[in-house]
């Protein structure tokens, strides 16, 4: 695997621009937002989305079908994706929060652990989010058939999402009684019971990567 | 090294069902026709595919169950396909060095170096002649028992191609190592391979060895009188021209001494590929 994560590192590093305008965005909001979740939530996405760019180059030119022809199974190929997916996601959240933390005392901002916390949960749950359910649909139909199935399961989620709000408000139950349980419940709960739904979440989904790569023809 | 046994693979409009043996210390060869299932049977043989039928073994083991061990004693160039094209040759070396326990990086650097591959440039800026050049490299860079190459002198100059074949003659120097190459270059396999499958619709249409090929087999230009005199008995193939008719024979020799009249050449790959096109099997 320590090939394939040096090859995906090789791959981020030929990306100047991508670091450059991502750097730019994220200095700006730094110094001029007042609340720090968008910009860690934008960096941290931003970097997990670069694995699935990394998928679409190794499939350029049906690269792949090379690809599996060196000593890399599919399983380590699809182990890599979503290993390399966490450490950029999380690098780049841990970098930004740095920087964060530091600039909120040059402008003489208080950024309290709670801040801090829900910056990092919140960045973290969506790029899980965005890693599992990309990647499978990446492998199954490429870059652009993927794009477009992505936006169909975003559309799908939406009408579910909204149906149940509906459904809810119907029989009376109110979406803020839940927030303020989460808020009063013990933070450690709250980060376990997270972390534990994304592991579950991203173990799904790579289950269903590698039934997808192991079923594809080259 | 590699058996295949009626391997079979249906798609829409073409069926592959073939039978080939690769040989420790042989150098086979795979001609054919664009589309004639050459590029297929390199999928088969290196499990990406999933074969409907038959028998697919690399080194005495199914093909789709090759391990990471079995594919580090395998050196690949495909045709339509390479490295990733947004990495440069600096990029990829520190990659082989953990994918390969005997990538030579030293060796695979000065080769590079000695056919002007680029280290700095991406490698989808290469030309067509330099990615065949880096991917040859790379394939012999990590002592694989086992070349599978598909087209890889395409798109070479003549002396370029010299210095490739010439890698690869050295690359069979040592006991115990195999390659299958296919070429549309029919020469380079003439004067490399020793014994030759000609695939056709799929199927194995012919296999021999190549000096029985270049020694034996001749092509006979017969009018349409000639032709009704000869004696069919080693004619294996035959195709009406103009001038009467063009046959594919095994017995050069004996059409030679009793019927020195007729026109007889050399037969060839290029000549069998031919005789494919439009000829009738006797």
């Amino acid at each position: 695997m320590k090939a394939l994560l040096i090859k995906d590192w090789k791959l981020l590093k030929n990306q100047k621009q991508f670091f450059l305008v991502t750097l730019v965005i994220v200095g700006v909001f730094l110094f001029t937002s007042k609340n720090f979740v968008f910009v860690v939530s934008y960096a941290t996405i931003m970097y997990t989305i670069f694995t699935i760019s990394t998928i679409s180059y190794d499939d350029y030119h049906n690269g792949m079908s090379f690809l599996f022809t060196l000593p890399v199974s599919r399983r380590e190929y699809v182990v890599e994706k979503y290993f390399f997916g966490i450490l950029t996601g999380s690098g780049a959240a841990g970098a930004v929060l740095a920087a964060a933390a530091a600039v909120s005392r040059v402008r003489e901002m208080d950024m309290t652990v709670e801040e801090l916390t829900v910056s990092i949960m919140t960045a973290i749950l969506v790029a899980m989010f965005v890693l599992s359910f990309t990647i499978p649909s990446q492998l199954k139909f490429g870059a652009e058939k993927g794009r477009m199935a992505m936006m169909a399961v975003s559309m799908v989620f939406f009408v579910l999402i909204m149906g149940c709000g509906a459904l809810l408000k119907r029989t009376g139950w109110q979406a803020g009684n839940l927030f303020r349980r989460v808020e009063e419940a013990p933070a450690e709960l709250v980060v376990c019971v997270i972390g534990a739904g994304c592991a579950a979440m991203l173990l799904i989904s790579a289950l269903i990567s590698l039934r997808v790569l192991k079923q594809r023809e080259f | 090294m590699i058996v295949l046994e009626q391997v079979k693979k249906h798609y829409q409009d073409f069926t592959l069902d073939c039978s080939l043996k690769v040989p420790e210390g042989c150098v086979t060869g795979l001609v054919g026709r664009n589309g004639a299932g050459k590029s297929t049977t390199f999928k088969a043989i290196l499990g990406l595919i999933r074969t409907d039928g038959g028998r697919a073994q690399v080194f005495g083991k199914p093909a789709a169950e090759l391990t990471k061990a079995d594919r580090e004693q395998m050196g690949v160039v495909l045709s339509d396909s390479g490295f990733n094209e947004y990495l440069s040759v600096k990029d990829l070396a520190p990659v082989l060095r953990n994918m390969y326990h005997s990538f030579d990086e030293a060796e695979f650097i000065q080769k590079c170096g000695k056919f002007r591959v680029p280290m700095d440039k991406q490698i989808k800026d290469f030309s067509t002649g330099m990615r065949r050049k880096f991917q040859i490299i790379a394939a012999l860079s990590h002592k694989a028992k086992l070349l599978i190459l598909d087209e890889p002198t395409a798109g070479l100059d003549v002396v370029t191609r010299e210095l490739l074949l010439d890698m690869l003659r050295e690359y069979m120097e040592k006991e115990g190592r195999a390659i299958l190459i296919s070429s549309h270059i029919s020469t380079d396999l003439e004067s490399f391979c020793d014994d030759i499958y000609l695939i056709d619709e799929g199927k194995i249409a012919l296999h021999e060895e190549t000096d029985v090929l270049l020694s034996s087999y001749g092509i006979l230009k017969a009018t349409q009188e000639q032709y009704e005199k000869l004696d069919k008995s080693y004619l294996l193939s035959e195709k009406k021209e103009d001038y009467g008719y063009r046959c594919l024979t095994r017995e050069k020799r004996f059409y030679q001494e009793n019927y020195p009249e007729v026109v007889i050449e050399k037969g060839g790959i290029d000549e069998l590929i031919m005789m494919r096109e439009g000829g009738r099997d006797r």
